[in-house]
């Protein structure tokens, strides 16, 4: 809280950092709210890593087909711990709010670069917050920069901003958290247990108000879910329309049809050659890096057939093109784990009907425990890779 | 770091360590924003700063001069469930705004941003305000059944 400022002279620099009287700032309230931030951080950054692995894997890294919605949960946690960052960061920031004005601005050089420290943690804190909740709401204008890497190096940033403000407040961390819990004078106001309170009804109102959007079962109380899993064409929501990937005409033609290249050679496979191979139906979610996912029943081809049709063996990678063009998700490579997987289909129908042009008609790539962008749609083309 | 005669030796080992992996991760991330082609630097700068200021001199000030003039009438055993209120209804606020005004709508695809977030959102802050004022109402009857009970006792 602040008191009203008297007289002007009061905003003079030296005395700014007075204006804010609330008694309920202090090391205890700032180190708890710190941990839990702390805590929502690491999870942010693992399983952001994570889906950035998956899309880009490092030579070391290894991502199995099972469980098959392993990736649906590690990025629904990323979205919504995400979102609970809001309310923490919020408070936290105002719990250390004062000192942004202490006067003198330092105390000496190691000082001066410690605050330089603090002002990269808070710039990539709002920036990793605020670029997440414009990314989930589809609005992209803001950031005329390339979200994706943007916040990936970001993320970085913030990781290692963290662990020196960690660093170099473990002393005031420990202090505080020994120092047995003080009454505060019954200040006017909410009590530090009832900020806290305040802080977790914050994160429970965004989660129930938004979660929706991966948990089914909660569409309809998620009032504020940028997705709905129940509303699209089929009852699916869609991320690239047949229009917006500039596809429709290549891909409703009669002349459509599928190159499946392999070691012995080149199939050219017509909608109705791939109607006639083995069909295999699995229950598979699309699970979006926007933090939405929605379970349907897929029938189509596998993809393993398709390549041992051209002598491919087991334990390759598998090449998968779209007849869109130019889009960095145009093609997606299927590593052998996923590849292999008798789950992983070239799916025809959805929920038992013809796929809907926006869903990929003539047939879409649907594959446990991946992406939704890489599950690739107008599909092309299926290379197995030597 | 921090100059305080009493941390141990280990903490100030654990704090060596923190701080040189942090340098070791914010450069990596430095460094990659910079030679990454696919960040337009300027855009970045000017996106990050607009935070980062909008945030501290703008957001925050406004946020503690509301929420100060707001509850600075109320009686003194209304105040903490109004703040509580007043901090839930701002942080919620700031994640439904860019679905409010709905900029990320797109013509050919109904499935992105399905729903009406003016009711949503107006339903989310109904809901909180209900709440409190539930809570509110109940810590009134509350306090005015024990104060008959003094008023009884005294005569
Ligand atoms: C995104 C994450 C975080 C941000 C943006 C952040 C920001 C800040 C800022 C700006 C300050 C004021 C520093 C000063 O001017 O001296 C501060 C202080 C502090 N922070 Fe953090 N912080 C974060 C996470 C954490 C974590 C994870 C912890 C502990 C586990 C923590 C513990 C503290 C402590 C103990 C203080 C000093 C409070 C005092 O002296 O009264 N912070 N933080």
């Amino acid at each position: 809280m602040v008191r009203l400022p008297e007289p002007l002279t009061r905003l003079h620099p030296t005395r700014l950092s007075r204006l804010f009287t609330s008694r309920l700032r202090s090391p205890q309230l700032t180190s708890r709210l710190g941990m839990l931030l702390g805590a929502a951080v690491a999870v942010c950054f693992a399983t952001g890593y994570l889906s950035h692995a998956i899309q880009h894997p490092p030579a070391w890294f290894y991502w199995p087909s099972r469980p098959v919605n392993l990736y649906r949960i590690t990025q629904g946690l990323h979205v919504a711990t995400g979102l609970a960052i809001v309310p923490l960061l919020a408070v936290k920031l105002w719990s250390v709010y004062p000192k942004l004005f202490r006067w003198p601005p330092f105390r000496d050089a190691a000082h001066a670069v410690e605050r330089l420290s603090l002002f990269l943690l808070v710039a990539a804190a709002l920036f990793q917050v605020t670029t997440g909740i414009l990314n989930i709401a589809l609005w992209y204008s803001p950031m005329s920069f390339f979200f994706t890497t943007a916040h990936y190096w970001t993320a970085w940033i913030l990781a290692g901003a963290l662990l020196i403000h960690i660093g170099v407040k473990l002393p005031v961390v420990r202090r505080a958290l020994a120092a047995p819990s003080r009454r505060p004078t019954e200040a006017a106001g909410l009590s530090r247990r009832g900020l806290l309170t305040a802080v977790a009804s914050a994160i429970g109102v965004i989660t129930v108000a938004t979660v929706g959007q991966t948990l089914r079962p909660l569409a309809g109380i998620s009032v504020l879910g940028p997705r709905d899993p129940r509303v699209g064409p089929q009852g699916l929501p869609v991320n690239k329309t047949a229009a917006g990937a500039g596809v429709t005409t290549a891909a409703a033609g009669p002349g459509y049809r599928l190159e499946v290249v392999g070691p012995s050679g080149i199939l050219r496979l017509s909608l109705g050659d791939l109607a006639a191979l083995p069909q295999h139906t699995a229950q598979l979610p699309i699970t979006c890096v926007e933090g939405w996912s929605a379970t349907a029943t897929w029938t189509g081809v596998r993809i393993r057939d398709l390549a041992a049709a051209v002598g491919g063996q087991p334990g390759a990678s598998v090449r998968v093109e779209s007849l869109e063009r130019g889009s960095p998700y145009s093609t997606s490579t299927l590593p052998p784990p996923h590849a292999d997987d008798p789950l992983t289909l070239l799916a025809l129908t959805v929920n038992g009907e013809p796929l809907d042009l926006d869903h990929g008609h003539p047939c879409r790539l649907i594959a446990p425990n991946r992406p939704g962008v890489l599950q690739t749609k107008w599909v092309s083309r299926v290379q197995v890779l030597t | 770091m921090t100059g305080h005669g009493t941390t141990s030796r280990t903490t100030t080992w654990l704090q060596r360590l923190l701080v040189a992996g942090g340098v070791l991760a914010a450069g990596y991330g430095v460094a990659g924003l910079v030679t990454d082609p696919s960040v337009a630097k300027q855009p970045y700068l000017r996106y990050t700063l607009t935070v980062l200021l909008g945030h501290d001199l703008l957001v925050m000030p406004l946020a503690i001069l509301i929420g100060l003039l707001a509850t600075r009438w109320l009686p003194q055993w209304a105040r903490p469930a109004v703040q509580g209120a007043l901090l839930v209804t701002a942080t919620l606020t700031a994640v439904a705004l860019p679905l409010v005004l709905g900029y990320g709508r797109r013509p050919d695809d109904p499935s992105a941003l399905p729903r009406d977030y003016h009711r949503g959102y107006l339903i989310a802050v109904a809901a909180i305000w209900l709440t409190t004022a539930t809570l509110l109402a109940l810590r009134a009857a509350r306090s005015r059944r024990t104060s008959a009970t003094q008023h009884q006792e005294e005569t």
